[in-house]
């Protein structure tokens, strides 16, 4: 796209990354549902878009995984993103219902309202879900 | 090219095998809707998705997925996953991307190329 | 605002897989009351939530036809899959009368024209 002098110097035009949200509804181990979404915020984030993940029904079981395991852990993965300051949300209802607390849930992961998901739909360039 | 810029109007990623739950191969069915009108479609096939690929299959899902191929969708598997569940290469279909790097061309493919993608 | 339009497509719909069906239509609900326009597929087993007469009372669920009524009170689209309830057996007398039947081809142009999808 073109723009014009004026716009040369205007941050406004600075070009913003992509955004990718992901939605996981599933819980670990039961599938590789977990470890792709989590695999996929990773590359991309890597790759230089924003990302945002969203947990969601049995997916904020993920964020129960605070322990180290000597196996595939989907929780490692989990505190990947939030060291790569990766935005991840844990449905605040769903957590409720599970008796997830900021206590007993992976350091970094906010627990939060539908609402959130609802912005980052709004704001996203692409929406991926895994777990369906 | 869409009109807005992109290569593909539709891309599906299946994670699921094709006899596991119908849904794999309903999206099948929504692609070949989706070229019967025109539209461009594209496939990334992960984790059990990738047993939609290997050769042999009786079912439905197998004759649904040769269609499509000829009918110009453009199949990526993963090869980590294809290696994870012991099928060769010499054992997919004709025709068929294998992305060394999934993660990286499912990004690139989801990002830069599909216009709009469903999952399951 | 970059997106005003969503697809829900909803492949589950009863009371053994609750968590999803009711997850679904919560966040149907809930993106409907904060300003998207939402259209919610019900295709494979989804058809099965807009079966009229559900009581699940004596198994301790609430009733997902409470949500769909409160959908299609916020102005949300409700369209069932026709070969979805055909292979189930469901004739439309008995789904509820708020819901359009459609072709599962229709899905496809439903996909290109909302902004996003996602799929329980």
């Amino acid at each position: 796209m073109e723009t014009g002098d004026d716009d040369m110097n205007n941050p406004e035009t600075e070009k913003q990354p992509k955004i990718l949200t992901i939605l996981l509804i599933k819980g670990p181990y039961v599938s590789e549902a977990a470890d792709i979404a989590f695999q996929t915020a990773l590359k991309a984030k890597q790759m230089g878009y924003k990302v945002h993940v969203f947990l969601y029904l049995d997916g904020t079981w993920n964020s129960h995984l605070t322990g180290d395991k000597n196996y595939n852990n989907p929780g490692d993965w989990l505190k990947r993103l939030i060291r790569k300051e990766i935005q991840v949300t844990s449905c605040e209802r769903c957590s409720n219902a599970r008796d997830l607390t900021e206590e007993n849930i992976i350091k970094g992961v906010q627990i939060s309202g539908s609402t959130k998901l609802i912005d980052y739909l709004k704001d996203s360039d692409k929406v991926l879900t895994f777990g369906g | 090219m869409t009109k807005d810029g992109y290569e593909i109007d539709l891309g599906f990623i299946i994670t699921k095998a094709p006899l596991e739950s119908s849904l794999g191969e309903g999206f099948l069915s929504l692609a070949h809707h989706a070229i019967n009108n025109g539209k461009t479609v594209g496939f990334f096939l992960i984790s059990d998705g990738v047993w939609f690929v290997k050769k042999n299959q009786k079912n439905t899902a197998i004759n649904k997925l040769k269609n499509l191929i000829e009918k110009g969708a453009i199949i990526t598997v993963s090869k980590d996953n294809l290696d994870a569940a012991g099928i060769e290469t010499t054992d997919i279909l004709e025709g068929i991307t294998i992305s060394e790097k999934p993660y990286q061309d499912l990004v690139a493919l989801v990002m830069e190329k599909w216009r709009r993608v469903m999952t399951i | 605002m970059k997106n005003h339009s969503l697809l829900i497509y909803c492949t589950h719909g009863t009371y053994g897989r609750d968590d999803d069906t009711y997850g679904a239509l919560l966040q149907a609900n809930h993106t409907l009351a904060w300003g998207m326009d939402v259209t919610l597929v019900l295709v494979e087993d989804g058809v099965l939530v807009s079966k009229k007469g559900q009581n699940p009372s004596k198994i301790g669920l609430p009733n997902n036809l409470n949500e769909l009524t409160d959908f299609i009170e916020l102005g949300g689209k409700l369209l069932v899959v026709n070969e979805s309830l055909e292979q189930r057996g469901i004739r439309k007398e008995e789904i509820i009368d708020e819901a359009e039947v459609i072709s599962f081809r229709d899905v496809v142009p439903l996909v290109e024209n909302h902004d996003l999808s996602l799929t329980f």
